[in-house]
């Protein structure tokens, strides 16, 4: 399929008068190649058109892989803020005043009540945001902030500093959606399918995943490949692809051999291209961001231009954990950045955002940002997209919350005696209020000696349900 | 191109084709659309249509190639783009061409009506032109993307069959996601 788009121009035609029969009828199919070529933003919008495309944009799996590939992407700058939601951002460098502007935000939905998933880090591939935590928590969250589906995953506490990344593997028009899980040193790396919900080990142990640099932040993800900076004895010398339609691991050049850096940072630039940012450990070393070559499945090689040398002061602080996008057009890229204090006796931390580029005076801009680097990266170029993650199956088949799982051997008058009423706004987002539907899920029986019902009712996430559960009393399931 | 209109007496035409198809050089087919026009082109641009290049590969074509679902003047606007694109320019390495082609493709759109538009996508669809369907869907998608649903339902004829509590429901629900 050529992959050009039309310049948008505005059609010349008449205004359309009402005799809607001029136009021809264009059969199913063809109006599906229409709109899987219209932007995510706008497509959202036209949902309330008919039922047929609110479920064509909802629930095809196909439909949604289709429109990945062939509508244009929109980028949007997201920061990752406290609190957890995301923030679309822009930079206005308005020479006088120059200012980030912050739209809405999105949090991510909390499943229960009572319990706080606190993100650390997160991921982004084909819009969908992976999301870990540094606290003891034994599940991971895949969530596409655009459709606001969430699918959480069983990681498992034995898993808890493991790195998880996202990419995909594709067949044909198929898309599988597949998390990736190792921590530096062990040699028990595994994938998690989001398809099959389950966990394997990787076919081929691979020693290069042992030798990747520590920070998870590091990597990022192009066209379902995963690329991490690659620590060797020597320092870091070269990129690490992961390939998920392989499960084998490739090593990349750097654009150029160094011992050691005062910071090295990942991104992405476009659909199909790496960016980095590098500065070497000398004194006077310019900042600089290098942009590879256009990477499918075809190139044989990785090229890397240089495309920004920058002389900024070390006061800047630029590290390791930071964060950047270019904007390729201007030639002009943001960093963020948490910036340390440390000249008086109070020490003082903020996040930064620099804006910087080529010019007389290589930074443009700063701008204090409050209440960031909750988690990393603080800020990422978002691409909206309508992925699905819900388990495939039947329409109305949901994911239980993980906190109400009951395996059916194990139900005996007795067991389980429970109740919790759940205040609308807790209620896991399977539940559609406006569509006023009831799924009966199951059915509790209960034993004719029952505790005490006043105890409080403390909802914590447990491996093991069956203890919590012994504790309360009746069940009762919506 | 040579396009020969379709005369009163069916005979002659019948004849006319068939001196066409005996004198033509080998590598020239000739499309006939459902209302008669004739259009004689390369066999490179024929293959663009993959239902056509079929017939090349198993040697079915002939010299003459009835059109049925397609009138002579859609067709004359896809053999127009075809010929345009018989060979496209690589995005990396001829970028000037590319800009170029971009930029015919632009103009080309521009003097075309919506309903043209439309049944040039049919008519691709059904010659098999990917090339085309694919740029004249952008077109379109390009075109609806600002508009309100009650507008596009007019373009695609499509009843609106939510109650107005529920368009309200997924309006609201959706409202914020990353606009504006």
């Amino acid at each position: 399929m050529a992959r050009r788009r039309a310049k948008s121009k505005t059609l010349s035609f008449q205004k359309i008068q009402r005799s809607t029969k001029m136009l021809p009828e264009l059969p199913k199919d063809l109006v599906e190649e229409i709109l899987c070529r219209v932007t995510a933003t706008s497509l959202n919008r036209l949902r309330t058109t008919c039922r047929a495309w609110n479920r064509l944009i909802e629930d095809d799996r196909r439909f949604a892989t289709k429109h990945l590939e062939k509508a244009p992407k929109a980028f949007i700058p997201l920061m990752l803020r406290k609190e957890y939601r995301v923030f679309p951002f822009s930079v206005n460098l308005h020479r006088d005043d120059p200012s980030v502007v912050f739209k809405r935000g999105v949090k991510l939905l909390y499943r229960l009540s009572n319990y706080r998933f606190r993100i650390d880090r997160v991921f982004h591939c084909d819009g969908l945001l992976l999301c870990t935590s540094d606290e003891n928590e034994s599940r991971i969250v895949v969530w596409n902030p655009f459709t606001r589906e969430t699918r959480w995953i069983e990681a498992g506490l034995k898993r808890r500093d493991f790195t998880f990344l996202l990419g995909y593997s594709q067949v044909t028009s198929s898309k599988s959606y597949k998390i990736l899980s190792f921590l530096s040193g062990r040699n028990d790396s595994e994938i998690y399918d989001l398809n099959s919900d389950s966990w394997r080990r990787l076919l081929d142990h691979d020693h290069s995943l042992e030798l990747t640099v520590r920070y998870a932040g590091h990597s990022v993800s192009l066209k379902g490949n995963i690329y991490r900076f690659h620590g060797e004895e020597t320092g870091t010398k070269s990129l690490l692809r992961f390939d998920f339609a392989t499960e084998k691991s490739e090593i990349l050049p750097l654009p150029y051999q160094c011992d050691s850096y005062d910071a090295k940072i990942l991104s992405v630039v476009g659909e199909d291209r790496l960016s980095v940012l590098l500065k070497r450990c000398r004194k006077g070393s310019k900042t600089e961001i290098w942009v590879t070559n256009g990477i499918d499945d075809t190139t044989k090689a990785v090229s890397w231009t240089k495309v920004l040398a920058l002389n900024l002061s070390r006061d800047l602080q630029i590290t390791d954990r930071g964060s950047f996008l270019l904007d390729e057009e201007k030639k002009v890229a943001q960093i963020c950045e948490r910036w340390f204090d440390n000249g008086d006796d109070e020490s003082y931390n903020s996040d930064m955002l620099y804006v910087v580029g080529e010019g007389k005076k290589d930074l443009i801009t700063v701008y204090e940002v409050p209440d960031i680097r909750v988690c990393w990266p603080a800020i990422l170029n978002y691409v909206p997209s309508f992925a699905q993650i819900k388990l495939a199956g039947g329409k109305r088949k949901r994911e239980l919350p993980h906190n109400l799982l009951l395996p059916a051997g194990k139900c005996q008058c007795g067991d389980y005696v429970f109740r919790e009423v759940m205040m609308k706004e807790s209620l896991p987002e399977w539940i559609n209020w406006q569509k006023k539907s009831v799924h009966v899920l199951g059915f509790g029986v209960l034993n004719k000696y029952l505790p005490d019902q006043s105890s409080a009712f403390n909802f914590d996430p447990v491996n093991n349900p069956q203890e919590i559960l012994k504790q309360s009393s009746s069940v009762l399931f919506v | 191109m040579s396009s020969s209109k379709k005369s009163s007496d069916g005979k002659s035409s019948e004849i006319e084709e068939a001196v066409a198809s005996l004198t033509m050089p080998f590598n020239k087919i000739l499309l006939t659309s459902s209302d008669g026009e004739s259009f004689e082109i390369d066999e490179a641009v024929a293959r663009k249509f993959q239902i056509i290049a079929h017939m090349i590969e198993d040697d079915c074509a002939g010299k003459a190639i009835p059109i049925d679902n397609v009138t002579g003047d859609i067709l004359s606007k896809i053999i127009e783009y075809a010929k345009k694109h018989v060979v496209e320019p690589d995005e990396d390495e001829d970028e000037e061409a590319k800009k170029k082609l971009d930029s015919w493709d632009a103009k080309f759109v521009e003097k075309l009506d919506l309903e043209t538009i439309f049944k040039i996508i049919l008519a691709a669809n059904y010659l098999n032109f990917e090339g085309l369907l694919g740029f004249a869907s952008q077109t379109v998608a390009d075109y609806i993307k600002d508009k309100t649903p009650e507008e596009v339902r007019e373009i695609f004829n499509i009843e609106n069959d939510f109650t107005p509590e529920e368009e309200e429901a997924i309006r609201k629900e959706n409202a914020w996601t990353f606009n504006g």
